[in-house]
């Protein structure tokens, strides 16, 4: 008798955790729309982004549009607006070009939710992002820092190597390192280039013949650890020891923090992107059920935060974080998240 | 000098205009560039061009028989990954720690199967090389995405590194091979019958068929050289950069076609030469390293490089169109 009334109840927990779980997985279909498959943090990303919102009981189906091709992706918003989804999360390949599928979906009920890559010119529900201007301000004055080291203030030479100027990742970081050298560290001579399409090989092409033409070159900032990894491999040809030219980068790729780990990179800024995706999750059902969402500081993952009210409407702005030899193993990393 | 010898001089100079536009840019560059003039910045130009170089004799062989692979700037990128794949110590990496001439027999025979892969569409298939090879622009690259998941490989053996950071007194050696690959191909094309046939099939197709040529098998053996050729630059690539990331060689098949334009090979099939192909590559560096060592805006930097194209093309298309009336 006591073993059929253990057997029933434990029977009943079964049936019941397997209802509530379905229930928790059945909250719905989330769509999240990925700008390319070529970044490595936006495959990241997309796995962050994908386990977050199924924690958070959704199910979620990725959406990757090629090679940054904004009318792909404006293509995919419409499809995904079609099958009547809970939300879709966007990471815009381009943040003008989607406006007009952002409304056709707000005009549907189906809440937008940004990720990363701001939409400026409409309103969303909620956007989610590092900050990228100020991973620029982070950089700036870790490389303040380092040449202070250097030279006992802060003076000197920088090559800035941007991204593809199409991304506002890249931009924002310019906008940030410059205003914040031009206003706090003047002595500081900041040369830009560009390698197109976010390619490797184009950096390290432009890392050679530029230290050629100016050998006094004090640091180098690749605006991505990827670009930075063909950066170091110019300098090592070159015959240069390490830090003989200083490294900086952004990202927090995982190929950037083993260059940190050689000793080759100094420091990199931190992309959040675990955290990004944890802050929709933590907000995905308010955002769905259209409840008030307070603002003011949060604490995502155990990163400071802040939902602030702008113009396109609510944003969560977390922290990047500077990763350096002392702390580059710390697990919070998302560069040190992924793997199979 | 007879009238003879001046026409063929006038003709010589005609077919080699890509080396005289090279060297104008060069002489032009070194005079009012600051820091231009110096051997390591030649140096650098003739390495830039190593990647490119390579790719342009794929491109060009196949435009000479009058086709086009589109997929070669794919099989390169899939050629980097599968190296650092095969041959890196990092997250993504297979673990195996291949060494370089293992992986190098390993993508060039990966490059072979995609030539066939490729020709068996467009030779027993019949179907436009354009198209087929298109495909495999998208397929190529996406394999090599799948085989890391879109993750980044760093540190591949070192032997595999030590390629891309030997020097030969003071020439690299990626360079040597580079023109070690320019001759034996040149030859191949001008010296061997195999090479005229190439000619043939692209200037006639009908009339080399009618004259007891197997087309189609000249057209596989094009593919697999194309194949091989852009899997050896992806190997070089990966050991370039030591390592590969999703993104690497992304534009390089513009870079390429631009190379064989410029080197005056004709789209139409059967006309030009790898000596022009060659100096077109060094052309299109020489404009990038100018671009990288001068301080100019870099919003410009696409504009001055696509106009500089232009000028050297259109040089190039107005001497061909005098060429007739001259000679």
């Amino acid at each position: 008798m006591k073993r059929k009334l253990i057997i029933s109840l434990l029977s009943i927990l079964f049936v019941a955790t397997t209802v509530m779980g379905g229930i928790a997985a059945d909250k719905g279909l989330v769509y999240y729309l990925s700008p390319n498959q070529f970044d490595e943090m936006q495959t990241a990303a997309s796995k962050m982004v994908e386990s977050a919102v199924e924690r958070a009981g959704y199910t979620c189906r990725t959406l990757v549009a090629g090679n940054e091709d904004s009318n792909l992706q404006m293509n995919q918003l419409e499809n995904a607006i079609t099958q009547n989804p809970k939300a879709i999360i966007v990471a815009a390949v381009d943040g003008n070009a989607i406006v007009g599928g952002v409304e056709q979906a707000k005009a549907a009920g189906i809440p937008v939710i940004v990720f990363d890559r701001v939409i400026s010119e409409t309103k969303v529900d909620f956007t989610s992002v590092a900050g990228c201007k100020r991973i620029g301000i982070m950089a700036a004055h870790e490389i303040a820092n380092l040449l202070k080291e250097k030279y006992g203030e802060v003076r000197g030479t920088i090559l800035d190597i941007m991204g593809d100027p199409g991304d506002s990742y890249t931009t924002l970081i310019e906008e940030g390192l410059r205003e914040t050298m031009e206003n706090e560290y003047p002595n500081v001579q900041i040369e830009t280039k560009i390698a197109y399409g976010w390619e490797a090989t184009t950096a390290a092409n432009i890392a050679d013949d530029y230290l050629l033409a100016h050998p006094d070159t004090d640091l180098i900032f690749p605006h991505s650890d990827h670009m930075t990894v063909a950066t170091a491999s110019v300098l090592q040809t070159k015959g240069l020891q390490k830090n003989e030219i200083l490294l900086v980068s952004t990202a927090g790729m995982p190929s950037g923090l083993q260059l940190i780990r050689d000793g080759w990179l100094k420091a990199t800024v931190e992309q959040p992107v675990s955290a990004q995706a944890e802050g929709i999750a933590m907000f995905l059902d308010d955002i769905i059920e259209g409840k008030k969402i307070e603002l003011g500081p949060y604490e995502v993952m155990e990163i400071p935060a802040e939902i602030i009210e702008q113009p396109y409407g609510l944003e969560l702005r977390i922290s990047g974080s500077v990763i350096n030899a002392e702390n580059v193993d710390n697990p919070i990393f998302w560069g040190n998240q992924v793997g199979d | 000098m007879t009238i003879i010898q001046k026409k063929e001089t006038l003709k010589w100079i005609l077919d080699n205009i890509a080396w005289f536009i090279l060297l104008a840019m060069l002489t032009i560059f070194s005079f009012t560039v600051k820091g231009f003039a110096q051997w390591p910045i030649y140096r650098n130009i003739l390495y830039h061009s190593v990647f490119v170089g390579i790719l342009a004799i794929a491109e060009a062989i196949c435009i000479l028989s009058k086709e086009m692979d589109l997929s070669v700037e794919s099989v390169l990128a899939l050629s980097a990954v599968v190296t650092a794949y095969l041959a890196g110590i990092g997250l993504d990496a297979s673990g195996l720690h291949l060494n370089g001439p293992t992986t190098l027999i390993i993508v060039l025979i990966m490059g072979a199967i995609i030539g066939l892969f490729n020709s068996y569409f467009i030779v027993r298939m019949k179907i436009n090389s354009f198209i087929v090879t298109l495909a495999g622009y998208l397929i190529f690259r996406a394999i090599g995405l799948i085989i890391t998941k879109g993750h980044g490989v760093v540190n591949i053996s070192k032997d595999i590194v030590a390629v891309a950071r030997t020097n030969i007194g003071p020439i690299p050696l990626m360079v040597i091979i580079l023109l070690v690959i320019y001759v034996i191909f040149s030859l191949f094309l001008s010296k061997t019958q195999f090479g005229r046939f190439i000619y043939f099939v692209g200037d006639n197709r009908e009339a080399s068929y009618n004259a007891g040529i197997k087309t189609d098998r000249v057209l596989t053996i094009v593919f697999i050289m194309s194949g091989v050729l852009s899997a050896l630059a992806g190997w070089l690539l990966a050991a370039r950069t030591n390592g590969s990331s999703p993104s690497l060689g992304q534009g390089i098949l513009f870079e390429a076609m631009a190379a064989v334009v410029i080197g005056g090979v004709s789209l139409q099939g059967g006309v030009g030469k790898l000596s022009g192909v060659f100096a077109g590559a060094v052309i299109l560096s020489s404009i990038s390293t100018v671009i990288n060592i001068v301080n100019i805006n870099p919003y410009y930097m696409n504009i001055i490089r696509g106009a500089m194209i232009i000028i050297a093309v259109l040089l190039d298309a107005i001497i061909r169109k005098i060429r007739p009336k001259l000679i």
